[in-house]
């Protein structure tokens, strides 16, 4: 065997130990998913993807498998079956799928003191929930090559980071508004102190999945204690400030990189004279002067009570402005 | 007005419009979470469950919000931003739950606790009794109700319901 063949043949050994170490969690083993799988199963390169794969999960976890299948022209709808009382997933995507997923990611990135950070435009939402899991899948029998090969890895990782950090400092801009409006906002400062715990473990390596994994996640990735509580402990926007400067090198205020814009799928309704605005909420409201730009500069403008009224009612949404970041960032 | 003497009736265009949605919501998420707290205090995984316990207040929470009218799954920060502003009982809740990060079993079975109550009461709300879906007994039976709030909001003249737009 040539030395690649060898490290090739180990990597596949230790994920199959891998695996069986995640199906252990539910009582499961390989052959008993596969048989139960019958036809649904019998085509393609099977893999173990979600919590139990990232070794995570426990005995209430579902077994979620994806299955790459050549000629297949698009994902079917996934399947449902249970092995016991254990709810298995089954999804089939096209086998050039996931490259075509690498592919149409921007190249650029910034280092930063977290790695590597993608230029451009942050993830869609499902998108990172399928690079994660094809991130982190493992083979459901020997011989299987990762679904990602190092490079494309390599090009995945910034993505994430980006994905982490913009869910970070639009919680931080959204609590700043609800703090100068007046409300506690502790809730929302505690969260921003789970974003930035995210934004760490993505950091080290460790990417993001279910939210209720992020104490599991804060373990395997290790962070000091010093870490843990600084982020635990953020209040403010100047503790979000600090961290970022001093673990990312990031000199970024969160109100200069965020957008308040109008929500989507708001609907203009006129009903004779009167005009309204539809939102997802099914209400129709008619909210007057509707702020629009930087959060920095709404805020500097209006209210901030009226701005987080109109948050609350659907009619206009918080969002990272990506250019203004990259401007961050490159700063 | 009131043309229906009965209490007990429901107006069908809000339970096929809004119940319908919430129903599904409440079996996909709510129950999901309720599962995923138990088998993490089974594991004694404390923080975990308090983790889960937070999912599904958030849950719960959510689910009223579809009870009341709300036409799609919310984005980033637009959850957090009503759960951290509203006075509403269950969002109080949440927002004292101790942090998972040190939390001990006292703090689940607390979390458990209140689930429960917020649970059981917004059971209570929910125009329609739905089996846990996530099961062997309870699918079926899940995907069968499924079937019939079509029919009802095709006799409403509502369209069918983007069932994935939910998940």
């Amino acid at each position: 065997l040539s030395r690649l063949e060898e490290f090739d043949l180990e990597r596949s050994l230790s994920a199959l130990s891998a695996l069986s170490a995640a199906l252990e969690k539910v009582d499961l083993t390989a052959d008993e998913v596969v048989a139960a799988g019958g036809s649904v199963l019998d085509v393609g390169m099977p893999f173990l993807v979600g919590s139990l794969a990232q070794g995570f999960g426990n005995r209430g976890s579902d077994v979620d498998i994806h299955l790459f299948v050549a000629d297949l022209e698009r994902a079917t709808p996934p399947f449902l079956i249970f092995i016991g009382d254990v709810p298995v997933d089954v999804e089939h995507f096209p086998a050039t799928l996931p490259g075509t997923l690498v592919d149409a990611l921007g190249e650029r990135t910034a280092d930063t003191g977290l790695g590597p950070l993608a230029l451009g435009t942050v993830l869609e939402r499902h998108a990172r929930k399928r690079l994660t899991r094809w991130l982190t899948a493992l083979p459901m029998r020997g011989g299987i090559q990762p679904i990602f090969s190092p490079t494309q890895r390599a090009r995945v990782y910034p993505h994430l980071l980006r994905f982490a950090l913009s869910r970070l400092l639009t919680l931080a801009a959204m609590a700043e508004v609800c703090d100068r409006a007046g409300y506690r906002s502790d809730y929302h400062w505690r969260l921003c102190g789970r974003a930035t715990l995210d934004v760490l473990c993505t950091a080290a390596g460790y990417p993001p999945i279910g939210d209720k994994w992020l104490p599991s996640r804060v373990r395997r990735a290790d962070l000091s204690m010093e870490l843990v509580t600084t982020a635990a402990e953020v209040r403010s926007l100047a503790d979000v400030r600090a961290i970022l400067l001093r673990y990312g090198g990031l000199a970024i205020d969160p109100l200069s990189v965020t957008l308040v814009q109008r929500a989507p799928g708001v609907r203009d309704v006129r009903l004779g004279r009167q005009t309204y605005l539809h939102t997802c909420f099914g209400r129709l409201e008619q909210p007057g002067d509707v702020p629009l730009g930087q959060c920095g500069d709404v805020l500097a403008r209006h209210d901030a009570r009226a701005v987080v009224d109109l948050l609350r009612t659907g009619v206009i949404r918080l969002m990272l402005d990506d250019e203004g970041l990259d401007r961050s960032v490159a700063a | 007005v009131n043309a229906s003497a009965n209490p007990n009736s429901h107006d069908a265009l809000w339970l096929a419009a809004r119940g319908a949605p919430a129903s599904l919501v409440f079996v996909n998420d709510v129950q999901s979470a309720v599962g995923d707290i138990d088998a993490a205090m089974k594991d004694e995984d404390w923080p975990t469950a308090v983790e889960a316990c937070d999912f599904a207040l958030r849950s719960v929470y959510f689910c009223r919000l579809v009870l009341d009218g709300l036409e799609r799954r919310c984005q980033d920060g637009e959850l957090d931003l009503l759960l951290a502003t509203d006075d509403d009982a269950v969002a109080n809740q949440l927002r004292h739950l101790p942090s998972s990060l040190r939390a001990g079993e006292a703090d689940a079975r607390r979390g458990r606790g209140l689930v429960n109550q917020a649970v059981t009461e917004l059971e209570d709300d929910l125009p329609i009794r739905m089996p846990v879906i996530r099961t062997s007994r309870g699918y079926f039976p899940s995907v069968r109700i499924g079937a019939d709030i079509e029919r009802l909001r095709a006799s409403c003249g509502l369209p069918p319901i983007d069932w994935m737009a939910w998940l």
